[in-house]
């Protein structure tokens, strides 16, 4: 760090380490930028020279046919209006649900803290199975609702532990001021805790919102009607179907190729949520920082 | 100390699960957590009542219930629904509603690993009247457990028109311990892949479409010769790909099935001594530089001959179209047409019949409408509904004159959701989607052709077979690879026969054999 320092000479050994250090970073990203450029290319060819494996990086015979083929789903709009709905909904429910957790267990005065955080932490390694799980989202009347995509994990132990620990970086001596002057927990929650947080709230709220966003186990499992898929389901039926011949037959590919339908259904879905992150980024610097530095 | 420590954790580790559970439940109902502690209580119960029900229903079976709920596996076609139609509610449902009686609901089963949902929703209690099921496997399993209806009465009874989907052999092979437990889902189409050629390239150098399998391999010489290109390419990289993309070349040696019958008993082919020969001819063109030399890695080969890059390739038909345009489109332009499989030294030849079913039309034993389901079956095998489920409504979708159906490209393409609701394909139904499409003149090509029976398809199922096959056609796999390409040499084969049944290759085919000496 002190090479950054003005007035201290850098070191011809730090340079060379910068200039390795940036080519190989670069290389990784480019690396998992490519497959995305190249799934872009596709999707914006023509379908000719999709077949013919002529597209790389750069489009050919420019169309957006695949778009048009995509868009036209009506199912589109459907899974796209449920995905929405999961991800809003269900990232404001895990946040309050995380906050309120994150809260008391971050206080000292809290009876039995360990042995709560302890409970939270064994859901981490272990879970009811597969069946089970099945039978109590059954038995509380939320199959076939989008409530089964969002209740059941509404809370993710491990995000929990993040703002428990982003919470108890925040010095003690702003909350007994506060107390002091009459507040009550919730508004100190409220109006001291939360404003504080907001680059960890902010990162775990991205979180949340690309579990929710990605999500699709739970959509195949507990959904059976067609009108509530979430995206990602639709995503997966339209990509990895390997062309049944009902399919060829039943003028369901007609004209635009599979594979460059594949792509443009692909960058459909990551498109959205893609979106989401330049309005975050700036609280990312700080939020990766999260409980690295506890005290 | 540290043991108390220990049992303390574990209690804690106890108390932790329940009051986890009690929060998970809590706030999955809205109605705090009083009542989400009976409902997990009561859960052991719920299951009991779920099979009473099944044994109440069963006894007093005499008229069927009035609503049917089926679960399919997953169709692409169910993605193709414009406007205010969705599946349960369209033109074609309602007829299908008003001409069965019956108010039946559709649902799929996700596609990705149906059968993990099939066993959750048999596990729940909760289950359809009639459910698809994909793979033999899982089928015999479900069987095994009882969790199926047995369906000879009812096919005796309540389903004439079964004939129509499935002959004797085919629900012969469906039997588990002598009853009938499925319909097997008919499959219209015969064949799938063939060996499409690039026939202007045939043309251009004066060759004929060769009929032998040395007539090919000295057509490829002349081909290699003057264009310098290697003409075959085949994809082999995934598992399975090897099996069907050299079938049409092994077909020549009479090792194109997985199982042979030599001296009235099954044997594998590929531990045959007619297998290694099929090995050497594969080795000898790939050492020539006539097949494909990158054939091990390839995931398709509709490019190769897009680009002129090869002449031949195993193809299925569906994917012709694509080829055709694309050549279309370019400038250099070139037709594909299938040809004939070659024929081997002793008059051997053919492709892999398709027509095979795999996926099986079930009642499972609780359902709540087991009679209804079966009438609806049946109703559905009447050449009237077939009719319906293949062309839409009379009128609106298609025309009738003297007996002959009329439908346009257009009018086909706006119920292209029909597919969903046969349970079966026909043939007449297959001919007329296709030809409504413009795909006949792609499929019926490969009609003439000879189609390989493979005798396994027919037995029912054989556990010490089934488990192994899947492992076994890899192994072989990977080592024809190897044999081909050199990287192993061919005067190991006999160790590799010897692998292959120490695998389980020989326990499997003598299970087999049982079941195939008492048919």
């Amino acid at each position: 760090m002190q090479t950054q320092k003005p007035g201290i000479k850098a070191v011809r050994s730090d340079s060379v380490f910068q200039l390795l250090n940036a080519a190989f970073l670069s290389l990784i990203s480019v690396s998992m930028l490519l497959p995305f450029i190249h799934i872009a290319a596709k999707s914006l060819s023509d379908q000719s020279h999709v077949v013919a494996k002529d597209v790389w990086l750069w489009p050919k015979g420019l169309n957006f046919s695949s778009y048009d083929f995509v868009l036209s789903y009506k199912q589109f709009y459907v899974s796209f209006g449920n995905s929405l709905f999961i991800t809003v909904v269900g990232t404001l429910i895990s946040m309050a649900v995380t906050l309120l957790a994150a809260y008391p267990l971050s206080r000292n005065g809290l009876p039995y803290r360990r042995l709560m955080m302890l409970i939270f932490v064994i859901t981490m390694f272990f879970s009811g199975g597969l069946i089970p799980t099945y039978l109590i989202v059954k038995d509380v009347g939320l199959l076939n609702s989008l409530w089964s995509v969002i209740l059941p994990g509404a809370l993710a132990p491990f995000n929990l532990i993040l703002i428990r620990n982003f919470f108890s970086g925040l010095p003690e001596a702003m909350e007994e001021s506060a107390r002091m002057d009459g507040a009550s927990s919730l508004r100190i929650l409220a109006q001291i805790y939360v404003p504080l947080s907001m680059p960890a709230i902010a990162t775990i709220s991205m979180f949340y919102a690309v579990g929710y966003w990605n999500s699709f186990f739970q959509a195949m499992m507990y959904l059976t009607d067609r009108s509530l898929m979430p995206l990602q389901v639709f995503l997966l039926q339209l990509v990895s179907n390997d062309k049944p011949a009902d399919m060829v037959v039943n003028d369901v590919l007609s004209g635009v190729t599979p594979e460059s339908m594949r792509a443009a259904a692909i960058i459909c879905v990551v498109l959205p949520i893609l979106c989401v992150y330049p309005f975050i980024q700036r609280y990312f610097v700080k939020g990766i920082m999260l409980g690295a530095v506890k005290g | 100390m540290a043991k108390t420590k220990r049992r303390t954790k574990r209690t804690a580790v106890g108390i932790g699960v329940m009051v986890f559970m009690l929060l998970a439940a809590g706030c999955g109902g809205n109605d705090g957590g009083n009542k989400a502690a009976d409902k997990t209580e009561g859960q052991s119960s719920s299951a009991a009542t779920a099979s009473d029900k099944g044994g109440v229903k069963s006894t007093e079976q005499a008229k069927a219930l009035k609503d049917l709920k089926i679960t399919r596996l997953y169709h692409g076609a169910m993605e193709t629904f414009k406007g205010s139609d969705t599946i349960n509610s369209n033109r074609l449902i309602d007829k299908l509603r008003e001409e069965s009686g019956f108010n039946i609901q559709y649902e799929a089963l996700p596609l990705e690993n149906p059968s993990q949902k099939i066993s959750i929703i048999f596990a729940s209690g909760d289950v359809p009247d009639i459910m698809t099921i994909a793979g033999k496997s899982d089928y015999f399993k479900l069987a095994k457990q009882g969790a199926l209806e047995p369906l000879d009465d009812l096919i005796a009874k309540e389903m004439p028109n079964v004939s129509n989907m499935a002959g004797q052999e085919a629900l012969d092979a469906v039997k588990f311990d002598g009853k009938i437990y499925a319909i097997p889902y008919r499959q219209a189409q015969k064949v799938g892949n063939g060996l499409l050629a690039r026939t202007d390239v045939l043309k251009e150098l004066g060759l004929q479409e060769p009929g032998t399998l040395d007539e090919f391999y000295e057509t490829m010489k002349t081909i290699k010769e003057k264009k310098n290109i290697a003409p075959l390419s085949i994809a082999t990289s995934n598992p399975g790909y090897f099996f069907d993309g050299f079938t049409p070349f092994a077909a020549a040696f009479g090792v194109a099935t997985p199982t042979k019958i030599k001296d009235g008993k099954l044997v594998f082919s590929w531990v045959q001594p007619e297998y290694k020969e099929f090995l050497e001819t594969m080795k000898k063109w790939y050492d020539e530089g006539l097949l494909d030399q990158e054939f091990a890695i390839k995931k398709g080969t509709q490019d190769t001959l897009i680009n002129g890059t090869a002449v031949f390739t195993p193809m299925y038909w569906g994917s012709v179209p694509e080829i055709d345009n694309a050549l279309k489109d370019k400038k250099e332009g070139g037709t594909v047409g299938f040809i004939a499989p070659p024929v081997g030294k002793n008059g051997e030849s053919g492709l892999q019949d398709s027509s095979i079913s795999t996926t099986y039309i079930i009642i499972p034993k609780q359902a709540k409408n087991k009679l209804g389901a079966a009438q609806y079956l049946n109703f559905l095998y009447t050449p009237e509904t077939d009719e319906l489920v293949n062309y839409g409504i009379e009128g609106t979708d298609y025309t009738k004159k003297d007996g002959v159906i009329t439908q346009t490209p257009e009018q086909s393409a706006n119920i292209p959701w029909r597919s969903i609701y046969p349970l079966g394909d026909t043939d007449a139904g297959f001919a007329a989607r296709l030809k409504a499409k413009g795909l006949l003149p792609y499929y019926e090509p490969l009609l003439q052709y000879k189609k390989l029976r493979e005798e396994t398809n027919y037995a029912p199922s054989v556990e010490a077979y089934d488990a192994k096959f899947t492992e076994l056609r890899n192994y072989m796999e990977e080592n024809s690879m190897k044999f081909i390409m050199g990287k192993r040499s061919l005067s190991e084969f006999d160790d590799y026969v010897k692998d292959f049944n120490a695998k389980g290759g020989q326990e499997a085919i003598d299970a087999m054999n049982e079941w195939y000496k008492n048919k």
